[in-house]
C-alpha cells in the first residue's frame, strides 16, 4: 500500500487509541455526573438512580462500544448536564475558536518565516538583535500574561477593544466579531511566533552557507533576493513544528479563551471535564483529536509539495 | 505579504468600528450588562445543585408564593396573602392573579403540582436539600385560589424556605426543566449563549410593578482578572462578585465607578475535625482559635474588609450576639494549652480548595498555628477530591470552607457533618429552636445554642465574607446584600 493509504491506516489507529484512552482516563476520576448534578447532599439511592438513567451502570466497554457505535453515525450524543445535542454545541464553539487558532496559526507562520529569513541576515545588527530578544521574550513570557499586557493596554488604558467577550449574536455581527478576537489572535500568534521563528531562523542560517546561496550571490542577486529563493526550504520545518504543536497549541488557546473570556471549545471542554459530563467530553476530543489528524495530513501534503525532495 | 494583509483586516475592523464601548451602544436599546464567575450548568432550578442556577431565576424569572428582600424581609409575591395558624401545623396562601411567560394563567393547580414536588422522598429530579426542607409538609391542596400546607410538626423555617428555589412555581406538569424556564417573573428568560451570557427581558404582563430595565444581560467570566478588566474597559456595568479585595483600591481611584459593600452569610469557617485527635479535644480546638489573630488575617487574606464573628452567626440574624471575647487572640494562652496537652511538634494537615479565602488565609494560620507549636502543612485539594474525603469521610485535621446557607446552625446539629461535632445539649437546643411556638423563644434557643459552639470551639470562624460589588456611577437599584440565592435584577436601572 502506497504511502497516502499507510499514513491514514495509521491515523485512524490513532485516533481509535486516543478515544479508547481519554475513555479510560475518565472513568478513573473521581466524582461522576451524578454526583456533580445532585450535590453534597445526595442519597445513594438517588445517585444509583441517576446513573442508571444515563447509562452509567453498563460496564464500561459496553459504554465505550456503545458511544463509539453512535459516534460513527455521526450522532454524537447529548450533554449529560442539560440534555443539548453535542454537535450543536461544538459547531457553536467552533465558530470561535476556528478562526482563533486558525488565524493565529497563519500569522504566526507566515510572520515567523519572514522575520527568520530577514534576521538570518541581520546576524550582528540592531534590528537583528532586537527581533532575537522579542523571540526569547514570547518564549519566556506565559501567554496570560502576554494576554493580560494587551488588554490592559488596548482596552483598559485606551479604550479601542473589548476587554473580552464574544458578542451575544455571533458571526451576526460580523465588525463587533472582528474587534473581539483581534487581541486574543495577537496573543496566540505573538506565542508561536517566538518559537517558530527560532527554526526559521536556524534554516535561514543553513542555508545561507550553502552552496545555492553561493551561486544565487554569484549570479548577482543581493542577499536578500538569494534567500527569498529558498522561501519553501524555510516554510517547511516552520509547518511541521505548527503540526506537532496543535495539541499544545489547543491547551494554550485555552488560557487565551480565558483571559478574553471568549466562549470557545477549549473553555468548554475544561467545563465539561469537571462537570464529569463524559459524552460531552468524549465526542469534543473525538473530534479534536480528529482535526489534529487532519493537521498533520494536509501539512505532510503541503511540505511534500514544497519540498520534492521528500518524494523521492 | 499575506500577513500584513491579515494585520491590515484586523487592526482596520479594530479601529475603524465605532470606538465606543459595548455598553454605550446597550444604553441606547436599554440594557444592562451584569458580570459573574459562576455560569449555571442548566436551567434546572429544583434538581440540579449549584447557586448560579436560582441566582439567576429566583425571583427574576421563577417566583414563589413568598419572596425574601435585601434585608431579609419576607414579602408576598404570587401569594396575595398568608396567614399561619397558631398550632403552626397549616399555612393558608391566597392566590394572585398572575401570568405565565407563555402567556397562560396561573393557578392553584400549577401551585398544588409544584409544591407536591418536594413531598416526594422517592423523587430523582429533586434536590436532596430541598425535599429535607419539605420533610415536615404532609400535605399540599388547592381549592379555587387557596392553597393550604399541613405540617406534621411546626417548622420555623418553612416561609423562608418557599422564598428559594424549593418553593418555586412551576406551570403544571412541566417535564423539561434542563433547558427551559417558563416561570411568573418580571423577566423572562430569552436567550442562552453558553460560555458566555444569559440574557433576560422585560415580562410586560408581569402582575406586580414592571422590571426597570427591558434588557438583563448576565455575562460569565471563567478569569476573575477577565471580569475586572471588562469593568475597568466599562464592558459591563456591575462587576457583582470581588473576587480580590486587595484590588478594590483600583476601583476606588476612578471617578466613574463606584463600590458597593453590603453583607452576606458566608462564614469563613476553620474545621477542625472534633472526631480526630489532636482536635477531639476541646482545649486543642480552643487554642487553635487563640493563636489567631483575626484582624490580621482579614488584613492578610481579604483586604481589611470583612466582619469579625465569635460564633457561626452573621450579625443580620435576630440571634446575633457579639461573642468574640469567648476564645479571644492570646499567643501564650494558646501555647501553654498545646504544651498542656503534649502535642508540641505535632504535624497536622491543612486541607485548601481552590478558592481565594482558602488559599489566601492558608499560609498565615500554618505560620500561627506554628508559632503555638503545631506544625501545619498544606495541602491543595481540588473540590471533588474535598467532597468526597472532607466532606463525606471526613478523613481530615483542618480545612478551610465558607458556609454561605442562610440559617445553616442546624449542620452542626449532624454528627456525621464533616465536623463530627457531636453534642447532644445542641441538638437539643435546635430542636427547641424548630419547635418554638414564637420568634422570641427561636431566638433565646439559637443564642444559647451559638453560645454553645463557641465555648465548644466546635470550629473556629475566621471572618464574614463581606458582600463586595463594583458598579458605574449611573446604576441604581443593585441590591447590596446577598440574602438568599437569588440575584434581583428588576429594580436595577441606568438613571
Amino acid at each position: 500500500m502506497n504511502g497516502v493509504g499507510r499514513r491514514l491506516v495509521a491515523s485512524l489507529a490513532g485516533i481509535l487509541l486516543s478515544t479508547v484512552f481519554v475513555f479510560a482516563v475518565l472513568r478513573v476520576l473521581p466524582g461522576d455526573i451524578a454526583t456533580a448534578r445532585l450535590g453534597i447532599d445526595a442519597t445513594p439511592a438517588a445517585l444509583a438512580q441517576l446513573r442508571a438513567e444515563y447509562g452509567l451502570d453498563r460496564s464500561v466497554p459496553e459504554q465505550y462500544v456503545a458511544w463509539l457505535r453512535d459516534a460513527m453515525r455521526g450522532d454524537f450524543g447529548s450533554s449529560l448536564v442539560d440534555g443539548r445535542p453535542v454537535r450543536g454545541e461544538i459547531i457553536a464553539r467552533l465558530d470561535v475558536t476556528l478562526p482563533l487558532i486558525v488565524v493565529s496559526s497563519l500569522l504566526a507562520v507566515f510572520v515567523s518565516t519572514w522575520l527568520g529569513r530577514r534576521v538570518a541576515l541581520r546576524r550582528k545588527s540592531m534590528s537583528g538583535l532586537f527581533a532575537t530578544a522579542l523571540s526569547q521574550l514570547g518564549l519566556a513570557v506565559p501567554t496570560f500574561v502576554i494576554g493580560v499586557c494587551l488588554v490592559a493596554v488596548f482596552a483598559v488604558q485606551w479604550r479601542l477593544l473589548p476587554a473580552g467577550g464574544f458578542p451575544v449574536r455571533g458571526w451576526r455581527e460580523p465588525t463587533a466579531v472582528l474587534r473581539s478576537l483581534v487581541l486574543p489572535i495577537v496573543t496566540l500568534a505573538f506565542t508561536q511566533c517566538a518559537m517558530l521563528v527560532r527554526f526559521a531562523r536556524s534554516q535561514s542560517l543553513d542555508f545561507v552557507s550553502s552552496d545555492a546561496f553561493r551561486t544565487a550571490r554569484a549570479a548577482g542577486r543581493t542577499a536578500d533576493q538569494a534567500l527569498g529563493t529558498a522561501r519553501r526550504l524555510v516554510l517547511s520545518p516552520v509547518l511541521t513544528i505548527t503540526a506537532l504543536q496543535v495539541s499544545a497549541l489547543l491547551t494554550t488557546a485555552v488560557v487565551v479563551e480565558s483571559v478574553f473570556a471568549l466562549p470557545g471549545l477549549g473553555s468548554m471542554l475544561v467545563r465539561d471535564i469537571a462537570n464529569r459530563d463524559v459524552t460531552k467530553v468524549q465526542s469534543t476530543l473525538l473530534v479534536v483529536v480528529m482535526a489534529i489528524f487532519v493537521v498533520r495530513f494536509v501539512v505532510d501534503f503541503v511540505n511534500d509539495r514544497l519540498d520534492p525532495r521528500r518524494l523521492a | 505579504m499575506f500577513a500584513a494583509a491579515v494585520c491590515a483586516v484586523l487592526f482596520g475592523a479594530g479601529c475603524g468600528a465605532n470606538g465606543a464601548d459595548d455598553s454605550a451602544q446597550d444604553s441606547a436599546r436599554d440594557s444592562i450588562t451584569l458580570g459573574f464567575t459562576l455560569e449555571p450548568t442548566s436551567l434546572d432550578i429544583s434538581g440540579t445543585a449549584g447557586q448560579a442556577i436560582p441566582q439567576v431565576l429566583l425571583d427574576n424569572v421563577y417566583e414563589g408564593l413568598v419572596r425574601v428582600d435585601g434585608d431579609g424581609t419576607i414579602v408576598a409575591a404570587l401569594a396575595e396573602e398568608y396567614s399561619v395558624a397558631d398550632d403552626g401545623l397549616t399555612y393558608t396562601f391566597t392566590l394572585r392573579e398572575a401570568r405565565f411567560h407563555d402567556g397562560s394563567s396561573l393557578t392553584a393547580d400549577d401551585v398544588a403540582w409544584s409544591l407536591n414536588r418536594m413531598l416526594d422522598d422517592a423523587s430523582t429530579t429533586v434536590l436532596p436539600t430541598q425535599l429535607a426542607q419539605f420533610s415536615k409538609v404532609s400535605a399540599v391542596t388547592a381549592t379555587d385560589n387557596v392553597i393550604t400546607l399541613t405540617l406534621d410538626e411546626r417548622d420555623n423555617d418553612l416561609l423562608y424556605n418557599l422564598t428559594q428555589r424549593g418553593g418555586v412555581i412551576f406551570k403544571k406538569d412541566t417535564a423539561d426543566f434542563a433547558s427551559a424556564a417558563i416561570g411568573t417573573g418580571p423577566y423572562v428568560f430569552a436567550k442562552w449563549d453558553k460560555g458566555n451570557s444569559i440574557t433576560l427581558e422585560r415580562f410586560d404582563e408581569y402582575w406586580g410593578r414592571r422590571a426597570d430595565t427591558q434588557t438583563v444581560i448576565f455575562r460569565y467570566f471563567a478569569d476573575a482578572t477577565a471580569l475586572s478588566n471588562a469593568m475597568l474597559a466599562g464592558d459591563i456595568d456591575v462587576m457583582t462578585t470581588v473576587q480580590s479585595p486587595e484590588n478594590l483600591e483600583v476601583f476606588k481611584a476612578r471617578e466613574d465607578l463606584k463600590v458597593l459593600s453590603g453583607s452576606t452569610n458566608c462564614e469563613v469557617t476553620l474545621g477542625m475535625n472534633n472526631s480526630r485527635a489532636p482536635f477531639n479535644d476541646a482545649s486543642v480546638r480552643k487554642a487553635v482559635r487563640q493563636a489567631l489573630d483575626k484582624p490580621s488575617l482579614i488584613e492578610t487574606a481579604w483586604g481589611g474588609y470583612g466582619t469579625e464573628i465569635g460564633s457561626f452567626v452573621p450579625p443580620t440574624d435576630p440571634w446575633f450576639e457579639d461573642l468574640t471575647d469567648i476564645a479571644p487572640f492570646d499567643v501564650n494562652a494558646s501555647r501553654d494549652a498545646i504544651a498542656r496537652a503534649g502535642l508540641v511538634g505535632t504535624e497536622v494537615k491543612l486541607d485548601v480548595p481552590p478558592i481565594n479565602y482558602a488559599t489566601n488565609s492558608s499560609e498565615f494560620i500554618a505560620a500561627a498555628l506554628g508559632e503555638v507549636g503545631l506544625k501545619v502543612s498544606i495541602t491543595p485539594v481540588t473540590w471533588e477530591e474535598w467532597l468526597d474525603r472532607v466532606f463525606t469521610k471526613a478523613d481530615y485535621h483542618l480545612t478551610i470552607v465558607c458556609h454561605i446557607e442562610r440559617n445553616d446552625m442546624a449542620i452542626y446539629a449532624n454528627p456525621e457533618y464533616y465536623f463530627r461535632f457531636d453534642n447532644a445539649e445542641y441538638r437539643d437546643l435546635i430542636a427547641a429552636a424548630g419547635n418554638a411556638a414564637t420568634q422570641d423563644e427561636r431566638v433565646t434557643a439559637l443564642r444559647s445554642a451559638a453560645r454553645l459552639l463557641s465555648e465548644q470551639s466546635a470550629s473556629d470562624w475566621l471572618w464574614l465574607i463581606p458582600n463586595l460589588q463594583v458598579a458605574k456611577r449611573e446604576i441604581a437599584g443593585v441590591v447590596k446584600n446577598s440574602v438568599g440565592d437569588s440575584y434581583y435584577v428588576a429594580r436595577i436601572e441606568r438613571v
